[in-house]
């Protein structure tokens, strides 16, 4: 039996459940100050063929992109709302979480997103500002190697260069400042987590273009401090799903995390500190699950607000087509961004913020696909908007053959016209209603209810978007290009970003964090994760975890 | 023994020239309504020894094999008991039987075909609708081979008449079993619509259900095609949960029902082989009460 | 630590360790450097190593002569390309090489026995009916399939995976470093003319 077969419980100052970027890089904290340290995962690890693999299972279209990880009964979910949640699709449960598969942009939130009341009379402010989280910023940029350069005159303030220079703008990027510069648009670039020159012993990138999926090392994710935290003396426990949180007699403390290896055993790890750094939707979860006399609404969640105000980045795309070349997917990242509607006094709703495609074209695809024959969509494509085309088609070639050689079906074509994109990705309000809950009538893997997601977008994310969609249109039609395909907020479903269902505040009757992510209810349990965010800005979150996790650990640093 | 050594020339001649055994097979089918039924056994033969031969034994030679005889089996199965002793009476009488042997082949290919489709299918190797088109081509060619020998037979026939030869060919399907003759007309014509229905059932049926199968197949789990059928669908159409209950069989149990196609077919063809004058009385019966006249004849 | 019984929990392999049964204990030593040099060169042999891969030379002939059929007559390919990109990359998933393996001799055997010769010796043409004849051409591409379905997913997909994969493949699809080569940080900067903007 190797180490890290071992499961049992083991003497520790801190246990944090969850090894992602949030659990990582407070676990990593903790220990390089000679705390012990036990991180419980319910993933497992990946070996760094694994990526490999992951990147050929990401490329064809008929291998599952998340078999590495998906496990059926123990993922269920139940979703409820307007938008679907699709779980299991974005989220990842394995050693290094959801940063497996991030595309690893890391811009930080802006001034106005923790002060929105304040500002605007909407949501609530955070009890810390942005001035209180900046050092943790920098903190963060240097730990996870982030590429930027100090060029976005609309995005927050900052005096620290980044730690790695920003990547060159693409071509596309060109085509799209021309006509963004008529139109009086800034673009900056756009800051990333992946290695634009060595760094941190690992690879810069080789420009492998499948960022999900990078099988060189070069894009950062939380493997990173959780080989870090190991090597600070942390132990990392794979494969072991938390059950439940447990407290003392009176519920000021927690006592212990009871979890469940492979072969069905429970323990129950003890610690000082407890850090639950599970995500949005498994945070609120485990704390629904650990009710007892003293919380029977949940562990933690006096204020009611545990798995309350969920919210996501909701987002739209324009695609459309030149003449020209766009030279499209000769990368996997998007190097430039705007920021020029990130204020509500831009666009008289709410914050976007905008980025320009370099991966419009689909390589995956064609022959590759499944869906040769008459596949159920393309039958009810067919009988639901028949055109003289498509019912010769059919009646010519009814099983669809696959064409071989020289008539070959790719999955994009070489010449005219050339696509190219603008997605926008923002703001979503907190609202009581969008929110997680437990699913009585179906369980998991441990007979435990699953959560249920219930989201819906209200008026100001519709007005937000919409307004984004304007602006889409009018660059690419300052582009000369030809509109092609408008993806709204019609029919969406739940990005990767899943916030605010822990939230941050000063008033334990109306939030479950305090400033320094600590539970109002139970002096030493601790939530590392989006689920903190008070409100959720319209900028990606993972730098904001990271830093949040760091000075979170400094907090329990403090206390031991 | 001659039959076997053209038939292994003929296979051979055909791959090295990459010609479809399927049109092959219907070539021999075509032997055995015009020179002999046991022409195809040579033919056969001929397709065994040729893979035997060449060590490529494989589900081709199996299900060829049961293709090129099932096929035969059938049209002498259709034809047979009917041997009236008929000579073959000149081209108009051949122009006459034309049609019904070729009707009498297509409903052999169809049975054949799907039962070797079936058969494919069962071994591993294609989809029944794959196996099935590729068969098909097959059938085409022993009805238009055989139409064309008939007539051509019948013009040969009328010229030896008009040049007084004697007619020294052997004992085929044409001059023994003339299909849809007396005694039983209306039973043997029934008989063969009713081996036509459930063949043509079998084979389109199993052809069209093991399409969507397949294509269902997108699906992993029943939940995320039940969730597209709703998704498209909707909630709200009374027909909705109809549909999609229809669907979502044909999704659980859709690969059984093709695997258990045959059984099932060949059953009803022999249920309808005996019984169908039985059935075709009590229908008659029922017909009879309802219809006054039958016909102005 | 109340149920702190000692004990191992193996015997319960992992849904990652089935994954990754074959090949993934070569990389237990490699830590997180991925196995990619920081030279932007291609550098998956680096953490593939795999020289045991279960195909012989025929096998790679005969994938080599299949790859012409299937790929359109603009691509050139020679056997070694077949075998450092197809066999010489990471196995995606247990036993994937077994199966193509065998998908690769199914054709040849169809090939044999209804078109006269082995896959090698036939032309491209003739190949591509020996893929129609097998009902390749009509079906999904499903792992655990008919032969036909087998063969689509294997081996057409294989080869097609390495194509899109390799500039020779981005060369048909006007990319000239497709996702899934590591081909550096120039191209996507390049205009049309191969210059900066």
């Amino acid at each position: 039996m190797t180490a890290a077969d071992d499961r049992t419980p083991t003497e520790a100052d801190v246990c944090v459940v969850g090894a992602g970027p949030a659990g990582a890089v407070t676990a990593y904290s903790l220990a390089r100050r000679g705390h012990d340290v036990v991180v419980l995962e319910a993933g497992e690890r990946l070996t760094p063929a694994d990526h490999h693999r992951r990147m050929e299972m990401w490329l064809r279209p008929n291998f599952e992109r998340d078999s590495f990880w998906r496990d059926d009964e123990r993922d269920r979910y139940t979703t409820t709302g307007d938008v679907d949640a699709r779980l299991n699709e974005t989220r990842v449960k394995a050693v290094g979480g959801t940063s497996l598969h991030w595309d690893a942009n890391t811009p930080r939130l802006h001034e106005e997103d923790f002060e929105m009341n304040t500002r605007y009379g909407v949501a609530q402010d955070w009890p810390i500002s942005y001035a209180d989280l900046r050092p943790y910023y920098v903190r963060a940029e240097r730990e996870m190697g982030v590429a930027g350069a100090d060029d976005n005159p609309h995005g927050p303030p900052r005096k620290e260069p980044y730690p790695l220079t920003a990547f060159e703008p693409s071509y596309s990027d060109s085509l799209f400042a021309e006509a963004c510069e008529e139109l009086g648009i800034t673009m900056a670039s756009q800051p990333k987590a992946i290695n634009s020159e060595e760094y941190d012993d690992r690879s810069e990138c080789v420009g492998y273009g499948v960022c999900n999926a990078c099988p060189s090392g070069a894009k950062y994710s939380a493997e990173v401090h959780v080989q870090k935290a190991e090597a600070a003396g942390a132990r990392i426990v794979d494969q072991v799903q938390a059950l439940s949180v447990e407290h003392d007699r009176a519920g000021d403390y927690v006592e212990s995390v009871v979890y469940a290896t492979p072969n069905g055993r429970h323990f129950r790890q003890e610690a000082d500190h407890f850090v639950i750094a599970c995500g949005g939707i498994e945070t609120p979860r485990v704390l629904l699950l650990s009710d007892s006399d003293v919380y029977p609404d949940g562990l933690a969640n006096s204020s009611g607000a545990v798995g309350r105000y969920l919210m996501d980045h909701p987002s739209v795309t324009t695609t459309g087509t030149l003449e020209e070349p766009t030279r499209q997917s000769n990368i996997g990242w998007v190097s430039s961004r705007s920021d020029q509607f990130y204020a509500h006094e831009e666009t008289g709703s709410g914050s976007y913020h905008l980025t320009f495609s370099n991966t419009a074209k689909s390589t995956s695809g064609g022959a590759q696909s499944r869906s040769p024959p008459t596949s159920p969509s393309r039958l009810l494509d067919i009988v639901s908007n028949p055109t003289s085309d498509t019912v010769a088609e059919l009646a010519t070639d009814p099983l669809n053959e696959m064409q071989l050689g020289d008539a070959l079906d790719l999955p994009t074509t070489s010449g005219p016209p050339y696509p190219l994109s603008i997605r926008g990705a923002g703001e979503m309000l907190p609202r009581p209603d969008n929110r997680v809950t437990l699913d009585k009538s179906k369980t998991d893997n441990h007979g435990r209810p699953v959560p249920s997601i219930d989201l819906s977008d209200g008026a100001h994310v519709q007005e937000t978007m919409e307004h984004c969609l304007s602006v889409q249109k009018s660059i690419l039609t300052e582009l000369g290009a030809e509109i092609t395909e408008v993806e709204t907020l019609s029919g969406r479903r739940m990005s990767t970003h899943h916030m605010g269902t822990t939230r941050m505040g000063t008033d334990p009757a109306e939030t479950v964090v305090n400033e320094e992510c600590r539970t109002h209810d139970l002096a030493n349990l601790w939530i590392a994760s989006s689920s903190v965010f008070t409100t959720a800005g319209a900028n990606n979150p993972t730098l904001t975890i990271a830093a949040l996790a760091l000075k979170t650990a400094d907090h329990i640093d403090e206390k031991l | 023994m001659l039959a076997a050594v053209v038939g292994l020339l003929i296979v051979e001649i055909a791959t090295r020239t990459g010609i479809s055994m399927a049109y092959i097979g219907g070539v021999f089918v075509a032997a055995a309504v015009l020179i002999s039924p046991v022409a195809p056994l040579g033919g056969v033969a001929g397709l065994i020894i040729h893979d035997v031969f060449h060590g490529i034994i494989g589900y081709w030679t199996v299900s060829t094999t049961v293709w090129i005889l099932s096929f035969a089996w059938v049209i002498v199965w259709l034809t047979n008991g009917h041997s009236s002793g008929q000579k073959r009476q000149g081209l108009k009488s051949m122009l006459r039987m034309a049609p019904a042997y070729a009707a009498v082949i297509l409903i052999g290919g169809i049975n054949a075909t799907a039962f070797a489709a079936w058969l494919v299918m069962v071994l591993g190797a294609q989809r029944f609708y794959t196996a099935a088109i590729g068969f098909l081509p097959g059938v085409v060619a022993a009805v238009g081979l055989s139409v064309f020998g008939l007539v051509a037979i019948g013009i040969i026939e009328r010229l030896g008449k008009h040049i007084g030869r004697a007619d020294t060919r052997g004992h085929t399907l044409i001059e023994s079993e003339v299909p849809g003759r007396k005694p039983s007309k209306e039973s043997t014509g029934v008989m063969a619509v009713g081996v036509l229905v459930i063949g043509a059932g079998w084979l389109f049926g199993v052809s069209v259900l093991d399409v969507f199968v397949h294509d269902l197949g997108l699906y992993p789990t029943a939940n995320e095609f039940s969730a597209f059928v709703t998704g498209f669908l909707g909630r709200g159409s009374p027909i909705a949960p109809v549909v999609t209950t229809a669907l979502l069989g044909v999704y659980k149990y859709g690969e059984l029902a093709v695997v258990l196609s045959a059984p099932v077919a060949i059953a009803a063809l022999f249920g309808w082989h005996t019984y169908h004058d039985q059935m075709l009385l009590s229908t008659a019966h029922g017909i009879g009460s309802i219809c006054t006249r039958a016909s102005d004849d | 630590m109340t149920e702190n019984q000692p004990g191992s929990d193996d015997g319960v392999p992992s849904r990652r360790q089935f994954l990754t049964a074959l090949g993934g204990t070569a990389f237990a030593a490699a830590g997180y450097g991925y196995g990619t040099e920081p030279s932007g060169s291609v550098a998956v042999d680096s953490v593939t190593g795999s020289s045991a891969h279960p195909a012989s030379g025929e096998h790679i002939e005969a994938l080599t002569a299949i790859a012409t059929a299937v790929y359109p007559s603009a691509v050139s390919i020679t056997p070694s390309f077949i075998e450092s990109r197809v066999f010489g990359r990471v196995e995606p998933e247990p036993g994937h090489f077994d199966k193509l393996v065998t998908a690769i001799e199914a054709v040849d055997d169809h090939a044999k026995a209804r078109f006269g010769g082995r896959i090698t010796d036939i032309s491209a043409g003739r190949r591509r009916q020996v893929l129609q004849s097998m009902g390749v051409t009509t079906v999904h591409p499903t792992a655990d399939g008919t032969t036909a379905e087998q063969v689509r997913f294997y081996l057409v997909g294989d080869l097609l995976y390495v194509l899109f994969t390799s500039p020779m493949g981005g060369k048909l699809l006007g990319v000239d470093n497709p996702p899934g080569h590591p081909g550096g940080r120039e191209a996507y900067k390049q205009g049309p003319e191969g210059g900066e903007p």
